[in-house]
């Protein structure tokens, strides 16, 4: 087992490599310059020469520069260029010098980073100003956490009680209804379930105006005690929370219902009932029992993926979450930021299906991991 | 002055700093926030009118609050709270009217202008604002290591600042410039005790050091991410006490919650967009609790289609012209922007002097889009419903626009549906403003949808108009080149006489309506909500002024600090 | 030799069923299945006669007593070669049925070969129309014209293609026989934006999933046949693509993209480029499952090499997962586009617009986001209630 896992995360190494390495090279050269874009598109800039010098200073202050090795070579730098040379042998010299330039990029960046460096997002600070990657990730994890901490915890305690209800009555009504009624919500996309509870829900809306539907406090809640933080907190999630929840939920609910059903058959159970055991001991003393630590793997499983799925929930409520923050940081091209979050949804992802893969081992004697 | 940054620092130098090239991605945001400015016009108020909150939003959160290297829109209000002029128009006359500096005098060349500063006036630390400080500004100000580069520009022909006394100093312009005052006297003066520096590196730093001379100070503790920004009365003002006790801003991304907010008592004042704004106004609640401004200043702007000058079809003015004739904009302002704004004729402020309002738009008509494309040699030669040349070429261009709002994205498609209906082969490309801003710099586009904010009562035209501003990434780039408007340009910016420049400017604002390199679509309008809790507010010409309004010692603040 | 192995093709004398054909009748036992493949049919058919059923060129025109057929020659090339694909997907079997008749003992099984055939005629045709038709385009050309003709056979609803400034005056109008499901803020009728979004939906379901499925396949099937060095570059390669957000991807390589492709296309490739490890995983999983089983051991004894053995026997049994994966994944990609197109991501035609466009008026214009709402929530239900259907059908313990 110690070896297994060894191995496992020695193979980690090279996949975060090469995550890191692939999105860096796409966002480098990715047509357009991020920074006058932004300085552009928040500011309304009029002046383009003025623009350029505050890129220039912006880009200064966050270590980044631009790297014509090449092309310097060739056609001296861009500045003293009295128009902007033609011709193939440009475009391939240009081209090669975008693709070094990202290179020696990802070899500085990778370097910052084993020096605990993450880099400087070029949009966002953090709320005592600092504009480090890692600080500002680790300030929207708590909502992010929270949200899914929530979810996780519904779609556990509704989905396995109907799951496996499903499966000691199959067939029955209740299995029949439960399926479809699951089938349908699995259906059901997030943002049209957004726009239904937004609108009819949500204050503000044109419906009943029961539930917030931004942001995860009201103004002012650093002032109340933790009971009405909570009430309140609770108050703010519940839309979102639902969208998060009901997808994943039917979900767990059908698999729970599978694996309860396959426990039911196995051999065991077939010898208990033969033995003579009460029908109820067979069922949740035996088989509940197996069929549930499956199920807490697979729980586990899932959780990388509600970090991916807040992307969507996040961006419709305008909670800033992590999800948020990926998808902002996406659009304004803000590479340390997208770097930092990839990496850090990268390992997450890897770390939790190896406690997945470990939980299985453990749950299931009979698999065995060289 | 080869800049004409200074054509948006009419209002005291406010607009230009601000700059004025708004994507139409920043339409919401602008019409969102509008003027807001607050300066020493500080009322005087009773005593019951002084206390309480005033709430207010930013759909963003600013970049930085420095004084000087601050480019978005946010960081100017929060400026504007903070950080006070030599001079200021006054907000109803247009007139001057001193601020910092209680007198002031030009030289009959127009060269030199020389400012009395305000005995009384002290920043926020109580000491007290010198000709020291105005020299030490303007020498940050044009410091070339300092991010200031787009306020740098209004000085460009100034030749320097200097000290007469403690109290007085003087401007000497290279050449006679008709904004040589206003942009003299819009320079906001900051303490030179505070911010002084060694290295330009550390100024540039300063993200969250603001202090002034203003009515409302800010401390660093009062900016919480992603939450809100405080503001807080000046207690040491040296003016008329302020009213509120704190003025806070809350970030609300979006303006869906925001207007949540607003109807759950949550905010006093909101600028909406004209979508909301036709939405909420018949509302009984909004009604009731609040009041509704509609109003234009000049820092509104205008929107644009932009025509590549220098690409053909569009080099021919006539083709330019039936393009502009195949705008329908009464119906788009009608169904689209929900009658909040007006046709624009020209670059200039509708209500400034600057606008020759005797021009009249050109008229939706295809029938005379159809004859000027053919007098230009593009007609439907060969029966394929397409408009070809002489040569067989088929006309057919690229739309581009910033890929930002769905306003935008409306407009590009039932504006361009037309020109398809005529024969005319578009296609529509919106593109993100990474991307979008490289094409602009290459000039690499046929013809694009823009907007530009923030001009001024009396606007330079230079910049955008002028041919000397096309290479370079000069913001000319659609390329418009035109001996006349040039000769224009130059002989108005150096004629200090009001009534001759004027009518100098008239000329300009015809030949551009004959020629259109631009096809004008509207000038733009501020839409606000105000609580009806919040008295004092109005409308000004040149808009409205937080400063000026009260809520009161006992007004209560709902949805804030009931709990313990 | 093939007799010799457990094969699932029918011997020289007794016609057996074809592992296809036995699937298929479990499937035809199933309502839910049916009816979700005919809602399937129903949605391609619609999508791909949309200009019949909504728009401004008419079908039949007569002016000056001359009678024309415009529509004809206004479809685009491609609008031709999605109503021929979808006719040769309607006409597999029969296809499949004579390719069996012919060629009992082929070494590919009717089905492949079937599936060649028309793939070759799909792509002839599409390339000839290509190479030689030029469509006429003309817009508002007709409707402006209706009183100059003698007789004019609209589409059902006859309706600007785009939004113009005509179509402003009647923006945001609750359902009448005009416009059966109302219109939008800009005067465009719903049913052409639902019409032209299933489009979108079916392009990017079948074509992305298809792209993503096919990369699996050829991945898998190297991985799981080569094994040891290799399969462990191509594991690692997965994996990076599993865990790169698939958010980030997607909004830098469509800004990555040159201006000419369109944005449906762009989006049909990323989402097909980034989504296949699934069916990488599963066709891996597969071959190195058949590489140890004894059939397999014995065939190569008699001297069948394995590539042949892989291609003709592991390969088409790893099919099964994909197949069923791949349904579901259809619905995971109809899902994707709408999210996207719903944060304005992309600007394609597209259902997730439109349903964003209703939100903000969630009463006043419910006929919006509802059938937008509605429109998704039953393709993606047909396409999970099929893959329910497929996967009960083919192996009902099988964990997707």
């Amino acid at each position: 087992m110690k070896t297994y896992i060894l191995k496992r995360l020695l193979l980690m190494i090279p996949t975060l490599l090469g995550v890191t390495m692939l999105t860096y090279f796409i966002v480098r050269l990715a047509p357009g310059d991020p920074i006058e874009a932004m300085i552009r598109n928040q500011s309304g800039n009029i002046d383009p020469k003025a623009m350029k010098e505050s890129a220039d200073k912006i880009r200064e202050r966050l270590g980044l520069f631009e790297y014509h090795f090449l092309r310097d070579r060739l056609y001296g730098p861009e500045k003293e260029w009295e128009e902007k040379p033609t011709g193939a042998v440009f475009w391939v010299t240009d081209a090669a010098d975008k693709v070094a330039s990202a290179g020696v990029g990802y070899v500085q960046w990778f370097a910052r980073l084993c020096m605990g460096n993450f880099g400087e997002s070029i949009k966002y600070r953090t709320s005592s100003g600092s504009r480090n990657a890692i600080l500002l990730i680790i300030e929207r994890i708590p909502v992010t956490a929270t949200l899914n901490i929530i979810s996780e915890f519904l779609i556990f305690v509704v989905a396995i009680p109907v799951g496996f209800a499903a499966a000691r009555y199959q067939g029955r009504w209740f299995d029949r209804a439960s399926s479809f009624v699951l089938l349908v919500l699995y259906s059901i996309p997030a943002i049209l379930a957004a726009t239904v509870l937004i609108g009819f829900l949500g204050v503000g809306g044109e419906g009943l105006h029961w539930f917030p539907i931004a942001g995860l406090h009201k103004f002012g809640y650093e002032k109340m005690d933790w009971g009405a933080s909570l009430a309140d907190l609770l108050w703010h999630t519940a839309l979102p929370v639902v969208c998060l929840t009901y997808g994943g939920l039917a979900y767990m609910a059908k698999m729970g219902r599978a694996s309860l059903l396959e426990n039911l058959r196995a051999d065991y159970v077939r010898t208990a009932r033969a033995k003579g055991l009460p029908e109820g001991r067979v069922v949740y003393h035996h088989a509940l029992r197996n069929s549930l630590l499956p199920m807490i793997t697979m729980l586990v499983l899932t959780i990388p993926g509600l970090i991916g799925g807040s992307v969507i929930v996040e961006g419709i409520f305008s909670i800033q979450g992590m999800g948020l923050l990926l998808l902002e940081a996406s659009k304004a091209y803000d590479l340390a930021l997208i770097m930092t979050e990839t990496l850090l949804y990268g390992v997450l992802v890897l770390v939790f299906l190896l406690i997945g893969d470990i939980l299985y081992a453990w749950a299931d004697p009979r698999v065995r991991y060289e | 002055m080869t800049k004409a940054e200074a054509s948006g620092r009419v209002t005291s130098g406010v607009a230009g700093r601000l700059g004025r090239f708004a994507g139409l991605a920043l339409l919401a945001v602008l019409l969102a926030a509008g003027p807001c400015r607050a300066d020493v016009m500080v009322p005087a108020f009773t005593p019951e009118q002084i206390g309480g909150t005033l709430r207010g939003n930013f759909n963003a959160e600013p970049q930085t609050l420095n004084p000087l290297t601050y480019k978005d829109l946010y960081g100017r209000i929060v400026n504007e709270y903070v950080i006070e002029y030599l001079i200021d128009r006054d907000w109803d006359t247009l007139e001057f009217k001193g601020i910092l500096a209680d007198r002031w005098e030009v030289s009959p060349d127009g060269l030199t202008v020389t400012f009395h500063l305000n005995p009384k006036a002290t920043f926020s630390d109580q000491t007290p604002v010198t000709a020291d400080d105005v020299v030490f500004t303007y020498e940050t100000v044009m410091n070339p290591k300092i991010d200031c580069r787009n306020v740098a520009s209004s000085y460009e022909d100034c030749k320097a600042c200097e000290k007469v006394d403690d109290r007085t100093v003087r401007f000497i312009w290279k050449k006679p410039f008709f904004l040589s005052l206003e942009n003299s006297g819009g320079l906001g003066v900051l303490p030179k005790h505070v911010y002084q520096f060694k290295d330009p590196k550390e100024f540039n730093d300063l993200n969250d050091v603001l202090v002034g001379s203003g009515p409302y100070t800010f401390s660093k503790g009062d900016w919480k991410t992603g939450q809100h920004l405080i503001l807080r009365r000046n207690e040491h003002y040296w003016g008329n006490r302020p009213s509120f006790d704190q003025i806070v801003y809350r970030f609300i991304l979006e303006e869906q919650p925001g207007v949540q907010a607003l109807l759950a008592g949550e905010l006093d004042v909101l600028p909406v967009s004209p979508e909301w704004w036709f939405k909420l106004r018949d509302r009984e609640d909004v009604k009731s609790g609040f009041n509704l401004f509609r109003y234009s200043t000049p820092k509104n702007g205008y929107n644009y289609i932009g025509w590549n000058n220098e690409r053909p079809p569009f080099n021919d003015p006539r083709v330019r012209r039936a393009m502009t004739h195949l705008v329908w904009r009464e119906q788009i302002l009608k169904h689209m922007w929900y009658d909040v704004g007006s046709i624009a004729t020209g670059p200039f402020w509708s209500q400034s002097p600057q606008d020759d309002k005797t021009i009249k738009p050109w008229p939706f008509d295809r029938e005379a889009a159809r004859k000027l494309l053919k007098e230009a040699g593009w007609e439907d030669r060969n029966g394929d419903g397409w408009l070809e040349n002489a040569a067989g070429q088929r006309f057919e261009f690229e739309f581009c626009s910033a890929s930002g709002d769905q306003l935008t994205r409306d407009m590009v498609r039932v504006i361009g549906e037309e020109f398809r209906r005529m024969g005319i082969d578009m296609h529509v490309r919106l593109y993100e403003w990474s991307i979008f801003t490289v094409k602009l710099d290459n000039h690499d586009f046929d013809c694009i949808m823009l907007s530009w904010g923030g001009g001024g009562v009396e606007d330079d035209p230079f910049q955008i108009w002028h041919s000397s501003q096309i290479a370079d990434r000069g913001s000319n780039f659609i390329s418009y080149r035109n001996a006349e408007a040039d000769r224009i340009i130059e002989v108005a910016r150096a004629t200090l006489d009001v009534p001759k420049r004027m009518e100098l400017w008239h000329q300009l604002q015809q030949l551009l309506h004959r020629e259109q390199p631009y096809t004008f679509l509207f000038g733009r309008e501020s839409l606000r909500l105000v609580s009806k809790r919040v008295k004092g507010a109005q409308v000004h010409k040149m808009g409205m002024f937080p400063i000026e309004w009260w809520v009161g010692k006992d007004a209560a603040a709902p949805a804030e600090g009931k709990a313990p | 030799m093939s007799s010799l192995l457990p094969t699932t093709q029918s011997g020289p004398t007794v016609r057996a069923r074809s592992y296809g054909d036995i699937v298929w009748r479990q499937l035809r036992k199933r309502p839910a299945a049916m009816v979700s493949l005919g809602v399937i049919v129903l949605l391609a058919f619609v999508a791909v006669v949309a200009p019949f059923i909504a728009g401004e060129v008419p079908i039949r025109w007569v002016e000056n007593g001359e009678t024309s057929w415009p529509i004809f020659r206004y479809l685009d090339n491609l609008e031709y070669a999605g109503m021929l694909a979808f006719l040769l997907v309607l006409l597999l079997p029969v296809t499949v049925r004579l390719v069996r008749v012919r060629a009992e003992r082929a070494a590919t099984s009717p089905f492949v070969r079937a599936l060649f055939i028309h793939a070759a005629v799909w792509l002839t045709v599409t390339a000839v129309l290509i190479a030689v038709r030029t469509p006429e385009r003309r817009y508002g050309f007709f409707l402006e014209r209706v009183g100059e003709a003698q007789s004019a056979w609209f589409p059902f609803i006859p309706t600007p293609r785009h939004p113009g400034y005509e179509s402003l005056a009647h923006r945001d109008k609750a359902p009448t026989w005009r416009h059966p499901l109302g219109t939008d803020r800009l005067g465009q009728d719903i049913v052409l934006r639902i019409l032209y979004g299933a489009r979108t939906a079916m392009t990017i379901g079948f074509v992305a999933v298809g792209i993503g499925a096919s990369i699996g396949v050829v991945l898998g099937s190297i991985s799981g046949y080569f094994g040891r060095g290799i399969d462990l570059v191509l594991m690692r390669v997965a994996e990076v693509f599993m865990f790169i957000p698939q958010i980030v991807l997607i909004i830098i390589i469509l800004a990555v993209m040159p201006s000419w492709v369109p944005q449906l296309w762009a989006v049909v490739v990323v989402i097909g480029v980034t989504g296949w490890t699934g069916y990488y995983r599963y066709m891996r999983a597969e071959l190195l499952r058949v590489r140890g089983e004894d059939y397999m051991t014995a065939a190569r004894a008699l001297g069948i090499p394995t590539w042949r053995l892989l291609l003709r026997h592991a390969i088409p049994n790893g099919m099964a997962p994909i197949l069923v994966s791949a349904t579901f994944g259809i619905a995971g990609a109809v899902f994707l586009e709408a999210s996207l197109a719903f944060l304005n991501l992309v600007q394609t035609p597209s259902w997730g617009e439109l349903l964003n466009d209703g939100r903000q008026h969630i009463m006043g214009t419910w006929w919006a986001w509802g059938s937008a709402g509605a429109a998704i929530f039953v393709t993606v239900l047909v396409y999970n209630l099929l893959g329910e259907a497929v996967r009960d059908a083919i192996d009902p313990k099988l964990k997707i």
